[in-house]
């Protein structure tokens, strides 16, 4: 991972591990990528982040910003408000902030520090510095190092290639159709995308899987369609694009949204993994299943399209073959007069895994109801959606009782939730629900 | 050189300076311990874990672990050559088990290997044939089983039970109240150096010389044969007091055996399942009262769930007997507190060490008697302060500073309690889905180690001859700015500017014998021992200068200068003259707190120099549909007696805050029924982010001065702010509270999860029909 080649291969210390799995954001760093024709900033988890996903990019460190004798502005200001204590977390959340002027981000401090942990202070002087540095321009001797690196992205051409080790084989491909083609012939390898999961694998499972394919450098699985009928993302965007052209349409999901991994996990993690990894407590399914959204499958030159209700089949089984992989997600755009609601409910407000998500939509067509963290897989509540009764949710589902939440919770919830979105103009929702 | 250096030298003392290490922080040139360049041939090592749940090992099966790519050599129990001992009070806990484990996943052997990759991924290759032994994880499991790893405390005054059965009004209550994961953003990790002229290793510690004296009984060597080191820590919030030794321990085994280097970095799951945490504790209380709110008489039960050996629970729950009474007056009182073992990590120290999960049950019954008494809350606090109707307290001290009282005063005004709570209660009739709560909690807490003899501090302090001063102290840097507080003092002592006062790692061979850097105490003991320092050196200094210039007037130290007399000379050419005067320039100082003892046996005495005071007003808000909840305000006012550094000490007190946040609301440790942690990384256990600070939080320190003779007449800071979290917890209560119709209080246990909180707005819709 890109944290070990930092701190072993660099000796570039700065840049810590504080937890190995992409939760803490002491090992960010701030990436530049093309996209389109601008260079897009993000911070990553160096921790989870594949050094094969680095070709065509740039990754800036807290070494990079400025030093002890021409501090950057956002390190001066760090200095100035007291956000430092121990010091650990510290470089971590300079590189986010650094991330977030390059990005020239519009939510607030808090959001764009929200992937990284601070255990000692109370994150005000942090949140400060950022607020009163966000607008200002870059050092000269940062901003060349930027200038030089953007020209070089816009001018290098990524992916496309092949690396053999002796743990195992990587292929890069940079083509829809020489994905396709290496899917074929090698229907055992494991796809990746941002490797928000398949990262974990490794450093915490300590997985080697022989073969992977990457899907970052594959141009078409890039593409972020409109049509009147729909949104088309390929299953490489990343949730840090979704998120702006989903939001067009259905600015209800901006918390979703927001609170759906941290500015880390979204900028690397893609929709397209997380709802191929067939995980019960992704945050992306439930929406997309309310909002009636489709799946386009690829197997070779053969496409097929399912609806994405219909994909998760069982706990750890998708309707995907062998050889197939998602080349998009196709999400119909808002019909006049649709209600949206979704919630998500964990312990946490961000950057924290679901216990219950529930993405409830209703057009003239109908009902949908779906949820998350209560079955072996994201679904639909059919017999709510008939008799539209909020307490037939446990004939719909028998959740579990997990480290997240109990069966009573997640029933409980899922009901107030519904009867919220079924009977809007209950005065009192939870008094109700008691009785 | 840092930019505290202004111009002019201002008095250090006082004055909001940036961390001393403030630019090396945003620069990533601070150096931790995983940050050394490793020397050559340097091994790294990673624990083997056991099995999933208590057992018998029968049998270990180590071969494929040590054929593995890169490893060196693997090490267990057999390989101690001295004591295989991980406890530091009591020797009641293997560094490494052997032939049984008493909780899931103990560590039983330890694996050096040429990388660290290498090193984790042979530790999985054990395989084990193992018997699964019973597992109490549970409250109910424990004290059932009752077995205890240090004995029950009792501390009585008067006579509890007549006085109850005397009482107007009877409360009884129970309150569990949860643990909490450290989550040092630094794990734990050492680095041991191993030469023929003894050994080093570089320790992320809070307590160098405990880690030492368990190395020299592991490996048989005195402590003059071993050195450690550390220059800072990436937090430690009390999970490297007595926990960092075992780190250090099995690397410093593997470095004794193969002679070369090793390093031990926990990887953070490692970390979380086998450090200990903050105890939980359930508690069954019951008090008497009258008409007006006034408490006569009370009894508390402590049960503690301190895992699998001792460690440091005797001192932890003495000190949650200590603060069952947080700033109330109990005149007739009896408090028992019972240390159950269970088959869970061992339960060590952390922020507040008991005093957090003393006081929460108080102050919930506080809230209980208001709410039946028809009252505000605060108003019964307020009658029960010490002061009021009587200030010994339950172990006999006595409590004389009157400090809380005109603090909860400024607070109420300054933070518009009551009219805001007037408000809340309003919109809370007809509230939809979200509503609304606010309390004001105090906090009073005993500031000296409670064990008398730790509190003592040493200094070493050089002048060179540039004039360059060097000090260094037993306290270790966890991020709570003690360093330059010490610095701060020393500079101000010379009137020199604070750029010339240096202070180095924390050595065991520069200053030894010293006590942890822990209970709040690090700048009152080591601060002191500098002073001492100082002074001894001052001294010297001013019979030189006295005789230089044949005077007998005192010298003064200011600007930079020396002026005695007539006669005035740069600091620095003072320093020259009297090492050419042959005066020795370098000194050792010692600090012990005068006036402090407290007796087990008896239950009584004087456990606390003096107190350190605190309260909060929260405002939360909390969503009826999901038990969700954030706090929107909150108002600290804080008594750190005379600051020696206002921006230091308004970071701890808002770090401290947050933190207790967190831990009263969204941190929950999940067992299994194995005793297995299922939250054993920062996936599943949450500590609070940025989104989670209040939308408004208002920090002052309170303008005081220590009655007790501190250094600068400072007060300890790093723990007491951490109890003004308890008014998050109290005023979700409340805002559940109107739910239950009049009289109504929630049993709202902690933490104050959604999940919690739900369930409690379910029970109080339910009482209310
Ligand atoms: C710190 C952290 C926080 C997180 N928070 C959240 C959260 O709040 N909510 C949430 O839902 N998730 C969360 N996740 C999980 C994760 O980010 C998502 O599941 C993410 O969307 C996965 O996308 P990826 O591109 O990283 O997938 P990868 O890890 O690259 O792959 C995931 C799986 O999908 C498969 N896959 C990927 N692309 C394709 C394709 N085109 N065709 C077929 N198979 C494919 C891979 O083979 C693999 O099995 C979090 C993860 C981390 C590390
Ligand atoms: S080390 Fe924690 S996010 Fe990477
Ligand atoms: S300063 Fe210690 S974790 Fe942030």
């Amino acid at each position: 991972m890109l944290l070990g080649w930092l701190r072993e291969h660099q000796q570039a210390r700065g840049t810590k591990e504080g937890c190995n799995e992409g939760d803490c954001g002491a090992c960010s760093v701030v990436l530049a990528r093309k996209q389109g024709e601008h260079i897009d900033y993000q911070p990553v988890n160096a921790c989870i982040f594949p050094l094969a996903n680095l070709d065509g990019t740039a990754i800036f460190s807290v070494e990079d910003f400025g030093n002890r004798q021409a501090l950057h502005p956002i390190q001066q200001a760090v200095v100035d408000e007291h956000g430092s204590q121990c010091g650990f977390c510290t470089p971590g959340f300079i590189a986010s902030m650094v991330a977030g002027q390059l990005g020239k981000v519009e939510h607030s401090a808090e959001v764009q520090i929200a992937g990284n942990l601070c255990r000692c202070t109370g994150y005000g002087g942090l949140i400060r510095a950022f607020e009163g540095q966000r607008n200002t321009p870059q050092p000269a001797a940062f901003r060349a190092k930027l200038d030089a690196a953007e020209s070089w992205i816009k001018a290098s051409d990524a992916g496309g290639f092949e690396c053999h080790g002796t743990t195992g084989s990587i292929y890069a491909p940079s083509t829809l159709k020489d994905l396709a083609s290496l899917r074929s012939v090698h229907p055992d390898a494991l796809i990746v995308a941002g490797a928000t999961d398949v990262g974990l694998w490794m450093t915490k499972g300590l997985k080697q899987p022989p073969k992977l394919i990457l899907t970052t450098y594959v141009h078409e699985l890039h593409a972020v369609e409109q049509t009147a009928e729909h949104f088309c993302f390929g299953a490489a965007v990343p949730y840090s694009q979704v998120g702006p052209t989903l939001l067009q349409d259905y600015p209800e999901a901006r918390d979703w949204f927001e609170r759906l991994g941290s500015v880390q996990v979204r900028a690397s993690g893609t929709l397209g993994g997380n709802i191929a990894n067939g995980s019960p407590i992704g945050d992306g399914p439930p929406l997309m299943i309310a909002l009636g959204a489709s799946l386009r499958l690829r197997k070779g030159e053969t496409l097929r399209e399912v609806a994405l209700e219909d994909y998760f089949i069982a706990y750890g089984k998708q309707d995907l073959a062998e050889d197939e992989f998602v080349e998009a997600v196709l999400v119909p755009r808002r019909q006049p007069g649709q209600r949206l609601m979704v919630e998500k409910v964990s312990r946490r407000i961000d950057q924290d895994i679901t216990a219950v998500l529930a993405a409830f939509s209703e057009t003239s067509v109908g009902l949908r109801l779906a949820f998350g963290g209560m079955a072996a897989t994201p679904k639909l509540a059919k017999t709510v959606m008939a008799s539209r009764q909020a307490s037939d949710i446990h004939k719909d589902f028998e959740p579990l009782s997990d480290l997240r939440a109990s069966k009573a919770y997640r029933l409980r919830v899922a009901e107030n939730l519904l009867r919220a979105f079924l009977e809007p103009d209950a005065s009192n929702p939870s008094q109700e629900a008691a009785q | 050189m840092n930019q505290i250096s202004k111009p002019e030298i201002a008095n250090p003392l006082g004055r909001a300076l940036e961390h001393d290490s403030a630019g090396q922080h945003v620069t990533g040139q601070a150096l931790y311990c995983d940050d050394i360049r490793e020397p050559a041939g340097c091994l790294h090592a990673a624990m083997g874990l056991g099995p999933a749940f208590p057992a018998r090992i029968v049998a270990m099966d180590l071969d494929a672990v040590r054929q593995a790519p890169g490893v060196v050599a693997v090490f267990t129990a057999a390989d101690i050559p001295g004591e295989n001992n991980a406890g530091s009070v009591v020797h009641d806990e293997p560094l490494l088990a052997s032939d049984q484990t008493s909780y899931a996943q103990q560590p039983l052997f330890v694996v050096a290997a040429e990388t660290r990759d290498q090193a984790r991924r042979a530790a999985r290759l054990a395989k084990f044939e193992a018997e699964e032994r019973p597992a109490a994880v549970t409250y109910d499991q424990i004290v059932e089983r009752d077995e205890h790893v240090m004995p029950t405390l009792e501390v009585v005054t008067g006579d509890a039970e007549a006085a109850l059965a005397k009482a107007q009004h009877k409360l009884e209550g129970r309150i569990e109240i949860g643990g909490q994961e450290h989550m040092y953003l630094e794990g734990q990790i050492a680095l041991a150096l191993p030469s023929p002229d003894g050994l080093r290793v570089v320790s992320s510690t809070q307590h160098p010389t405990e880690v030492q004296e368990m190395l020299g009984h592991l490996l048989e060597l005195s402590s003059a044969e071993i050195t450690v080191e550390v220059r800072r820590m990436g937090g430690a919030f009390g999970g490297k007091e007595s926990q960092a030794a075992h780190t250090a321990m099995m690397a410093t085994l593997a470095a004794y055996h193969t002679g070369r280097p090793v390093k031990l970095r926990l990887d953070r799951d490692d970390d979380m399942v086998t450090t200990g945490k903050r105890h939980d504790f359930r508690v069954d209380y019951r008090l008497g009262y009258d008409d007006s709110g006034r408490v006569y008489a009370g009894t508390f039960d402590l049960a503690a769930r301190c895992g699998h050996s001792a460690d440091l629970s005797a001192a932890v729950c003495d000190r949650a007997v200590f603060h069952s009474d947080n700033a109330y007056f109990i005149p007739e009182h009896r408090i028992t507190s019972h240390r159950y073992r269970s088959n869970t990590v061992s339960n060590t120290a952390y922020r507040g060490f008991g005093g957090p999960q003393g006081m929460v049950a108080i102050e919930r019954a506080m809230d209980q008697i208001a709410a039946r008494l028809g009252k505000d809350p605060l108003d019964v606090r307020l009658e029960n302060l010490y002061g009021r109707h009587g200030d010994i307290a339950p172990y006999g001290m006595q409590v004389k500073e009157r400090v809380l009282e005109p603090l909860i005063r400024q607070l109420e005004v300054s933070a518009d309690y009551r009219q805001r709570r007037a408000e809340i209660e309003a919109a809370n009739q007809s509230a939809g889905r979200y509503r609304r709560g606010i309390a004001l909690t105090p906090v009073k807490f005993g500031i000296s180690f409670t064990i008398s003899f730790l509190n003592q501090a040493g200094a070493l302090l050089n002048i060179y001859k540039d004039g360059s001063i060097l000090i260094n102290h037993g306290g270790t840097e966890m991020g709570q700015g003690l360093y330059l507080k010490v610095a701060q003092v020393v500079a101000h002592q010379f009137g020199v500017p604070l750029d010339m006062v240096k202070i180095s790692a924390t050595r065991t061979d520069k200053v030894p014998n010293t006590s942890p850097t822990a209970a709040s105490s690090g700048t009152d003991l080591n601060g002191a021992a500098a002073l001492a320092a100082c002074k001894t050196l001052k001294q010297r200094l001013t019979r030189f200068l006295q005789q230089k210039f044949e005077t007998d007037a005192l010298p003064l130290f200011k600007d930079g200068r020396v002026l005695i007399g007539f006669h005035h000379m740069s600091y620095a050419e003072m320093a020259r003259a009297a090492w050419f005067a042959r005066i020795p320039l370098s000194a050792t100082g010692h600090f012990a707190t005068p006036g402090i003892g407290w007796d087990a046996k008896t239950g009584k005495g004087r456990p606390f120099f003096y107190f350190a005071h605190g309260a909060a007003v929260s405002e939360v808000e909390i969503d009826t549909l999901t038990g969700a909840n954030r706090v929107v305000r909150a108002d600290l006012l804080h008594d750190v007696g005379q600051s020696i550094n206002p921006a230091i000490d308004l970071g701890q007190i808002e770090g401290a805050y947050i933190q207790g946040m967190g831990w009263l609301t969204m941190e929950q440790l999940v067992f299994n029924d194995k005793g297995q942690l299922l939250t054993h990384a920062p996936s599943t256990y949450k500590i609070p982010t940025a989104t989670d600070r209040p939308d408004v939080l208002n920090i002052t320190l309170y303008d005081n001065k220590n009655p007790e003779a501190t250094v600068h007449r400072s007060k300890a800071v790093g723990e007491p702010p951490f109890m003004l979290a308890i008014s998050v917890h109290s005023a979700l209560a409340h805002a559940i509270s109107g739910l239950g119709g009049p009289g109504y209080w929630p049993d709202l246990d902690a933490p104050a999860t959604a999940e919690e909180v739900l369930r409690c707005l379910d029970a109080a819709n339910a009482a209310a029909v």
